[in-house]
């Protein structure tokens, strides 16, 4: 049988869009929990969108 | 979590479904055509205070914003950015990788050729077809055709010469 738990969810490149992006699929009830891009980032980071949520 | 550069994680990024977080029209279908064969298509988001008719036709790594609303028999493609507030009116066709911006409005039966950019709280009139690599500065009023490869300001919207972006590129 085909699970219907979504998988989390990761974004692909991390600045100013990618914010909006995260709020729009935590607003959609996604759970966003990782992303990739060229460095980590300390400021701004994933935790910190996701806990102001 | 940090998981590396894109192409670093693709092991772990099969663990998760992905989105295209990248507003530029160009580096977003890049990262998409590295990402397809080994993860397949990203999801769409879609903000929940968004109005989007049934009817609307959409691909996949669609991004709509909140307020945005998308009438009936739209069809947008893959990597398409219906950004805050932007409308979208019944049997437009939104071709892939295209970014219609904050505000932007396109009326009924606008056509918008791939990776063009329409600016915030541009306008485009009923019926026009828009060609591909276009860039429509804010607040443009677009009342006819625009070919591909071109930038277009103003009211109503004047095709830019070379001369002028590159003065805007430079700024």
């Amino acid at each position: 049988m085909k699970s219907k738990l979504k998988k989390p969810v990761a974004v692909v490149g991390y600045s100013g869009h990618s914010y909006v992006i995260i709020d729009i699929l935590l607003n959609a009830g996604r759970m966003v929990t990782a992303y990739c891009d060229s460095s980590e980032k300390r400021e701004k980071s994933l935790s910190f969108i996701v806990s102001r949520h | 979590m940090y998981l590396g550069t894109e192409m670093q994680a693709l092991d772990e990024l099969e663990e998760f479904d992905y989105f295209i977080g990248v507003g530029h029209n160009g580096i977003r279908r890049k990262v998409y055509n590295a990402l397809f064969d080994r993860l397949g298509n990203p999801i769409n988001a879609i903000h929940p205070s968004a109005v989007v008719s049934a009817s609307v036709e959409m691909k996949y790594g669609t991004m709509i914003s909140a307020n945005a609303t998308i009438n009936p028999l739209v069809t947008l493609g893959t990597g398409v950015i219906c950004n805050t507030s932007s409308s979208i009116d019944h049997e437009c066709v939104v071709d892939d990788f295209a970014h219609i911006g904050p505000g932007a409005v396109l009326c009924g039966n606008v056509k918008v050729g791939a990776n063009t950019f329409v600016g915030a709280n541009a306008v485009v009139k009923q019926g026009v077809t828009i060609g591909q690599n276009v860039t429509i500065g804010a607040g443009t009023v677009v009342i006819r055709d625009i070919p591909d490869n071109v930038m277009v300001v103003g009211n109503p919207q004047r095709v830019l010469v070379k001369e002028e972006v590159q003065k805007l590129a430079a700024a």
